[in-house]
């Protein structure tokens, strides 16, 4: 695997790949080497990190399933 | 199939913008895919089987072409103005906005604004989880689109929570916008 360096720049440019590891294994190595001694950009993933979890953490209420859940097999036995 | 009905509905419920919409869009593809069982391969991603059916339906009953939402050449970009939105949290103090204050109530209204394929992206990819190749298929997309539009879904997210933070008196508002210079970003 190739680790080359990476300014920080190039860095925030792939934050979002990164995130979603959907970088190359060696643009991922270079990236973190870089995270390694860059308090700047760790913090940049850092603060685009917790957005993400906050989006992923949207709930949906258990009551609504039950309902959803119901309707969907009553429209599947009515089908047959 | 109904074990992923939590994931279809939530997808459901963003492309529709609201839930009652939402809600008879998952029963239709819990419908369409009871009706096209025969056709779904065994061991293949039932749950992106389940987005694509919906996001077929969803377009058929809204009966209107998709709009083309034009998108800057460069995604990156879109993720260079994300960790510029950081600097400006930093300096304004609240950098720990999205792990200090709960932003649910805002999130749902704050999708809901975003464009259709915008829209479509971030549900995908962030609240279910799809890889970008996943989602991508899923929309008959390139993946360049989606992560044109993820990405610049994603910038305009973090900016309408931040905003919905400072109008309720959560944070401050932010200070003068940073700046690049010379591949290096100041903070």
């Amino acid at each position: 695997m190739k680790v080359t360096t990476m300014d920080c720049l190039h860095v925030v440019r792939q934050l979002w790949d990164y995130l979603d590891r959907e970088t190359t294994p060696d643009a991922d190595a270079s990236i973190r080497h870089h995270l390694a001694t860059c308090t700047g950009c760790t913090e940049h993933v850092e603060f685009c990190r917790s957005f993400l979890q906050t989006l992923r953490a949207a709930p949906i209420s258990q009551a609504d399933l039950a309902v959803a859940r119901d309707r969907i097999r009553a429209a599947i036995s009515r089908e047959g | 199939m109904l074990e992923y009905l939590a994931d279809v509905l939530r997808y459901a419920r963003f492309l529709c913008r609201n839930h009652a919409d939402g809600d008879d869009l998952a029963q239709e593809t819990f419908l369409r895919a009871f009706r096209a069982r025969d056709s779904y391969e065994l061991g293949s991603n039932g749950k992106q089987w389940l987005f694509t059916i919906c996001r077929n339906c969803f377009l058929r009953e809204r009966q209107r072409a998709q709009r083309v939402v034009a998108m800057s050449d460069e995604p990156e970009l879109d993720g260079v103005a994300s960790a510029m939105l950081h600097v400006s949290a930093k300096q304004g103090g609240y950098e720990d906005i999205f792990v200090r204050i709960d932003l649910a109530p805002a999130i749902e209204r704050a999708v809901a604004q975003l464009p259709d394929g915008q829209r479509a992206a971030v549900a995908l990819v962030d609240i279910e989880g799809l890889s970008y190749a996943e989602a991508a298929e899923a929309l008959d997309v390139a993946i360049g689109t989606v992560r044109s539009r993820l990405f610049r879904g994603r910038r305009v997210l973090q900016e309408k929570l931040i905003e919905y933070a400072q109008d309720a008196g959560l944070v401050s508002r932010g200070p003068a916008e940073p700046r690049i210079a010379e591949g290096r970003v100041d903070t």
